[in-house]
């Protein structure tokens, strides 16, 4: 019969289980949080403007006279608040990945994610919904 | 025992490596912005997507100014189209037609065509989608977010029906003064299929469009074969509930979680069940339809919403309506048509 003699702990584990914990808490955070050259694009009838993804803040954006909240936060952006009649944006929900776009149509507003270097990649042709 | 300390190290230094080549692997893949030229613009009341393949026909790489032309010329296709049907422009036949109190109008080619596929559409499945239910549809707009009177409701109902128009030839008569004709369901379904008829004739070997919901796909996509299309999760707006895959045809989703609004805590959506005047409420939270022909994906999208599952499986197996479906219930549950199998839909678990 064989026998295996109970393994004790050594400095060795210990510093395996550090640094295995470590990378696992650096990669956790890479993936939740845009990188720091990420950014999103709001486009109007006026033009294009692009705000980083990794400042979490909420910026007013008025087009046609509708005003709407974007709202970013642990890199991803949602309309919080419309003033558009039909609220379609709001009900978007959030976007986050790589050319991801939320659009009001009553404002004239597309506001759509690059990310250049996001470990969020899409692999799908579209998303339809 | 010297052995062990050094094997350690070694495991360590291997699981460090895999993560970060992970990490490196994921930032550094490439991406679909090399293989496809995309347009985006405003038309047909929704956000229109141009995705071109940069690649042409003969292998070369196509510049930037033909598939700007080709992108200009779709743009006119759906200019072209929305001058004909839409509800809102003054200048369209649609808008003479549900205005005037005694109509009758010369009709092109459009609106004949697309007449009669709407039709035949409607009796195909029961009037669970039908065309003439704009009376009843301006009643619960989003925009204006009132619920109407339930007296309006039936009272509108009176006046929706094929047999409240006369259709001879090219010639449209309203029969009934107050009866008006929505296109919602269908339009951006046959806009869909315009710009693929013109596009197979362009030097663009293969690419996708997207109008509001409705996808159409055209050529041959070269290594992959399949265009691989995320269906949205109802519930999370950046989940997917699986992924069809498909070589050509068109797509379309119908769904309460968009076009909605809300009041007293009830949500009151925009797809609307022709018998009862009200939001459908058949158990779907969505649909998304595959079909060959862009009008019937559109306008099944929004009939199986209204059947509701059971339905729908039953004009499945009746065969007149060539489609595939795939149902997302009220209850989560996701539900496909018996021609589904697993190469045209992965589902994946909710919220992914």
């Amino acid at each position: 019969m064989q026998v295996f003699p109970k393994k004790k702990i050594t400095v060795s584990d210990i510093i395996l289980l550090i640094v295995m914990a470590a990378s696992a808490v650096i990669l956790f955070i890479f993936s939740l949080s845009g990188n720091a050259g990420d950014s999103f694009t709001v486009s109007t009838p006026q033009g294009e403007i692009s705000y980083p993804l990794g400042i979490n803040k909420t910026y007013e954006i008025e087009s046609r006279g509708i005003i709407l909240l974007v709202t970013v936060f642990d890199g991803r952006v949602a309309v919080t608040e419309s003033s558009c009649p039909d609220h379609t944006c709001e009900h978007s929900g959030e976007i986050s990945r790589d050319s991801e776009v939320i659009v009001c149509v009553p404002a004239g507003v597309v506001i759509k994610i690059i990310s250049e270097n996001s470990g969020q990649v899409q692999d799908e042709d579209f998303v339809i919904g | 025992m010297k052995n062990y300390i050094p094997r350690r190290f070694f495991s360590a230094a291997l699981a460090v490596i895999l993560l970060m080549s992970s990490v490196i692997s994921l930032s550094g893949c490439g991406k679909k912005n090399e293989e496809y030229r995309d347009f985006n613009f405003f038309a047909m009341d929704t956000y229109i997507t141009l995705r071109l393949a940069v690649k042409g026909s003969d292998g070369s790489v196509l510049s930037d100014d033909y598939l700007s032309s080709v992108a200009n010329e779709c743009a006119d296709i759906l200019s072209d189209i929305e001058g004909t049907l839409s509800a809102h422009s003054e200048k369209s036949d649609v808008y003479a037609l549900n205005s005037g109190v005694d109509v009758m109008i010369t009709a092109d080619d459009t609106l004949v065509s697309l007449l009669e596929t709407a039709d035949k559409i409607r009796e195909l499945t029961g009037g669970a989608y039908d065309y003439t239910l704009g009376a009843v549809t301006e009643l619960w707009d989003p925009k204006t977010a009132v619920v109407p009177s339930k007296a309006d409701v039936l009272a509108a109902l009176e006046h929706t029906g094929s047999d409240k128009l006369m259709i001879i030839n090219r010639t449209i008569r309203k029969l009934d003064s107050k009866t008006k004709i929505d296109f919602g369901g269908i339009g951006k379904g046959i806009a869909a299929q315009s710009l693929l008829e013109y596009l197979s004739t362009t030097d663009v070997e293969y690419g996708l469009v997207s109008l509001g919901g409705n996808i159409g796909v055209f050529g041959e996509k070269p290594e992959y074969g399949n265009y691989k299309i995320g269906i949205r999760d109802p519930d999370n707006a950046g989940g997917v509930i699986g992924y069809m895959y498909l070589n050509s045809g068109f797509i379309s989703v119908s769904g309460d979680y968009e076009r909605y609004f809300e009041v007293d805590g009830v949500r009151y959506h925009h797809i609307i069940d022709p018998v009862t005047g009200y939001p459908a409420d058949s158990g779907v939270r969505s649909v998304a339809v595959h079909a060959l022909n862009g009008a019937s994906a559109d306008a099944l999208s929004t009939a199986l919403f209204v059947l509701g599952v059971e339905k729908s499986l039953e004009l499945y197996e009746e065969g007149n309506l060539k489609f595939e479906a795939v149902f997302v219930t009220d209850e989560g549950e996701i539900i496909t048509t018996p021609g589904i199998t697993e190469e045209m839909f992965e589902p994946v678990g909710k919220n992914d």
